[in-house]
């Protein structure tokens, strides 16, 4: 047991100073009267009709001396101390997990609770440490002695709704190990995986929870994935345009499995899917889709193209690809067409006409190997590095970018890019040159609109393309703040779930684009328990300090209100 | 010495006796002999050697015949005024001294003699046989001589003393003893005496007004008591007290003494006469 407030101690003065009063107080004034006769007998009859009379001598003092000393106790704040003690590290993973509600708590405040208890239970003279990993890591308290702002710093901490990553944490406090030797290590988690040396607060005692995964919406038609982290549920899927219930799902879901859900949505800029029954994570009952304007393309492809360039294709989210034979591909309407054979051609064109491939097919010399002819933004970020070419075609027309023997096996005009080889004679598409390659190309044809984000996830930075004749760009957050995007469109505050909107000045009128943010799915399921237990198997709970100040204070009042019963008996 | 205007209000007033006296002739009071007095009593036939002064003539004329009238004989009584001269009775001296005065003038004003007695520690002092209403000063100076101290147990200090021959006692005190009075009025009932307690009480002893945590000391050195003295105690004090004085009434009842209550809360002469006819021992 440990004292906050050892000085306090001389408030054990008082107990002196009660006796000496307390004698003071009880000397008798004697009165000299004719006869005691009638009074032994009063007093006998007083003592009689009240047991406590008796008593009251024996009892009054000793009662208040116990009160004196609670109180003083009390104000010197003793605490039982815990297991741990000097320099301590705490670490608080501020996962969207964290957030799940067990009992009406959630995760971080019991988290919070415990930690609490370990700051009371530490000694005067122990140092604390506290790194929250959120996004990124902070530092809230640097060893520091003091209770108060140890407090003050766990009530600060908030969970977000994003991933987050232990492990600089964990590096930075085996860094610190290593320098302070005895360092006590504290991780408050709900799915942190034991280390030697490492105690571990676990949060998660598994919890119920379902989560909106997603939503698309394609014309009036509405397509939503809802996942049943929890037992066989019926959940209520209600959806609105911008607001506006436009149609409800009951959906009756296998405890872990996903269901799908179609769902009427009448034309409208933004809508969402939400669960209506209450769960343990609130923040992933909503799913929202932005429908763009313009923003879609429609990319025609040649069947014979391949998995590996579809997915490559794939990775923009604004493209929908359509996958035709070569012999329909010019009565296809699309904003860009992929196709060839013995060479691979992106235009905007069904039939480009600005870049010719050679007839035959030549091998590559010996010795020679596919290299870029120069910098270029279709081939930035390019290595090129053990990519090999079985054939090619020379190219004709447009500028070259890559070059074999002299000869141009990947030029650019206005309209297309082509390669000057079938990708089926080249391991290009098995490195990962190529769908870095094959993005420059589609951002050189099909530049991303400024409604790029469309759906994103929260704790990650987005990307916003913004007008090139806008004066000024906001973010407004869902909660309403606003935030300033400067011209590199690079926006960061992405830690809240929901509806974002993009407000920019174009010409004199503002326009408005919105992009929505959602917890990662990861993050959703809470059904499991984390082990509690080191990697070698030994116990890696620790022992919360108490603070007994409370329960003397407890003593105190009920000595005072026993000491008040003798007095009114007595009296 | 009493004021005038109050002696003059006890001359209509005499000691009242249950029982006939027995003492010597000439007094005021009735006794069971046939004597002289103007009280008829009854007739017999005449026989020589009666005085004939005493003949009925009325009844000769009537009846022709000689009959006597019979009288009855008036004696005077013994009264024994008994003082408690203990500390305790010392803050009521005055009360008592005045009672004592006005008992003593009674006795004297209806022909009894008078005997007063100061019970003391270790002592009696007791004064001259007194009688008749002249003797008042000398018993008025007696009573007052007297002291109060020390501690005394009243059935040694009646034992101690010359025998109390038949008459009435009246015994002045406070009552403050540990066994009661029951033991002394025995005695003195033994003693064939027709007994008056008069039991003195301070206003103090009546209505207390002390306070606070108090060590209250016995005056006649009877130990002491701490006390808080607070509503409820003082409450506890007046119970006791009256049961006390219950018990003291009681005591008298159940052997045929008179009981009064004096207590100095008031001018005497307003207290005295209404206690002693509350009493039984006045007449007039």
């Amino acid at each position: 047991m440990t004292f906050l407030h050892p000085l306090l101690g001389w408030g054990f003065l008082s107990l002196p100073i009660i006796l000496a009063l307390y004698l003071l107080k009880r000397k008798y004034e004697i009165q000299v009267v004719p006869s005691t006769f009638l009074w032994k007998k009063t007093a006998r009859e007083l003592s009689a009709d009240r047991p406590f009379q008796r008593l009251k001598k024996n009892i009054l003092l000793p009662i208040q001396l116990l009160i004196a000393a609670a109180l003083v106790l009390a104000l010197m704040q003793p605490v039982l101390t815990g297991n741990v003690g000097g320099e301590t590290l705490m670490i608080f993973d501020l996962s969207a997990s964290m957030q799940a509600s067990e009992a009406g708590v959630s995760r971080l405040d019991e988290a919070k609770a415990a930690a609490g208890g370990v700051i009371d239970g530490l000694g005067a003279n122990d140092a604390l440490t506290i790194l929250a990993v959120g996004r990124d890591t902070r530092q809230l308290l640097s060893r520091s002695t003091d209770r108060d702002a140890a407090r003050r710093a766990l009530n600060r901490l908030s969970a977000t709704n994003g991933d987050v990553d232990l492990s600089g944490a964990l590096s930075l406090a085996e860094a610190m190990k290593k320098e302070l030797g005895g360092l006590n290590i504290i991780v408050f988690s709900d799915d942190f995986v034991p280390q030697s040396g490492v105690a571990v607060h676990n949060a998660a005692h598994g919890a119920q929870n379902r989560a909106a995964l997603s939503f698309y919406a394609e014309g009036q038609t509405g397509y939503a994935r809802v996942a049943n982290f929890g037992d066989d549920a019926e959940i209520t899927l209600a959806c609105y345009a911008e607001g506006e219930l436009c149609d409800a799902r009951t959906l009756s879901i296998p405890a872990g499995e996903t269901a799908g859900a179609t769902l009427h949505v009448p034309d409208c800029r933004w809508a969402y899917v939400e669960i209506q029954e209450a769960d343990a994570i609130a923040a992933d009952n909503r799913a929202y889709y932005v429908f763009g304007e313009d923003t879609q393309y429609t990319v025609a492809i040649s069947e014979d193209a391949g998995v590996f360039l579809e997915s490559a294709v794939n990775l923009r989210e604004d493209i929908r690809l359509l996958r035709v034979s070569d012999e329909e591909l010019s009565g296809i309407e699309a904003d860009a067409y992929i196709y060839g054979t013995d060479a691979l051609f992106f235009s905007l064109d069904a039939q480009q006409t600005e870049i010719t491939a050679a007839e035959e097919a030549l091998e590559v010399p010996s010795g020679e190997s596919i290299a870029l002819s120069g910098a270029d933004e279709l081939t930035a970020s390019l290595t090129l590095k053990d990519v090999a070419v079985r054939a090619y075609r020379p190219l004709t027309g447009g500028r070259s970018l890559m070059r074999i023997a002299d000869h141009s096996v990947m030029a650019a005009g206005e309209r297309t890019v082509a390669l000057g080889f079938d990708i089926h004679d080249t391991n290009l598409p098995m490195k990962y040159d190529f769908p870095i390659l094959v993005q420059n190309i589609l951002n050189d044809l099909l530049p991303e609109g400024a409604e790029n984000v469309g759906e994103g996830l929260c704790g990650e930075g987005i990307s916003i393309r913004l007008r090139e004749n806008g004066d000024s760009a906001q973010v407004v957050l869902p909660s309403g703040a606003r935030v300033a995007l400067d011209s590199s469109g690079n926006f960061t505050q992405t830690d809240e779930v929901g509806l974002y909107s993009v407000v920019e000045n174009v010409d004199g009128a503002v326009e408005t684009r919105y992009f929505a943010l959602r917890m990662p799915s990861s993050q959703s399921d809470v059904r499991s328990v984390a082990p509690s237990v080191e990697a070698d198997g030994s116990s890696a709970n620790f022992e919360s300090g108490r603070p007994l100040n409370r329960v003397l204070i407890a003593c105190a009042l009920v000595l005072l209100m026993l000491e008040w019963v003798v007095r009114r008996r007595v009296a | 010495m009493l004021k005038d205007t109050f002696l003059s209000r006890l001359d209509a007033l005499r000691l009242a006796m249950k029982h006939p006296a027995h003492g010597g002739s000439g007094g005021m009071r009735r006794s069971k002999r046939l004597g002289s007095s103007a009280e008829f009593s009854d007739f017999r036939e005449y026989v020589a050697g009666d005085d004939i002064r005493r003949l009925d003539w009325n009844a000769y004329a009537r009846f022709d015949k000689l009959f006597m009238k019979l009288f009855m004989d008036e004696q005077e009584a013994f009264v024994s005024i008994l003082i408690d001269g203990s500390a305790s009775m010392a803050e009521k001296r005055a009360e008592t001294v005045r009672a004592a005065e006005a008992l003593s003038y009674l006795a004297l004003g209806g022909g009894d003699r008078l005997r007063i007695t100061w019970l003391g520690e270790g002592e009696c002092r007791q004064s001259a046989l007194l009688a008749g209403r002249s003797a008042y000063p000398a018993a008025a100076e007696f009573i007052s001589g007297g002291e109060m101290r020390g501690r005394i147990s009243l059935p040694e200090a009646l034992q101690k003393m010359p025998p109390l021959p038949k008459g009435v006692s009246i015994l002045l005190s406070d009552g403050y003893f540990d066994q009661g009075m029951g033991q002394t009025l025995d005695f003195l009932r033994y003693a064939r005496q027709e007994v008056l307690l008069v039991q003195l009480l301070s206003a103090q002893e009546m209505n207390p007004t002390l306070q606070g945590a108090l060590r209250l000391r016995d005056a006649e050195g009877a130990g002491e008591v701490d006390l808080l003295l607070d509503g409820a105690a003082l409450r506890q004090y007046q119970a006791t007290l009256h049961s006390f004085l219950a018990q003291t009434r009681e005591d008298c009842l159940y052997r045929g003494a008179a009981y009064m209550l004096l207590c100095d809360d008031a001018p005497f002469e307003e207290r005295f006469l209404p206690a002693l006819a509350r009493s039984g021992m006045s007449v007039e």
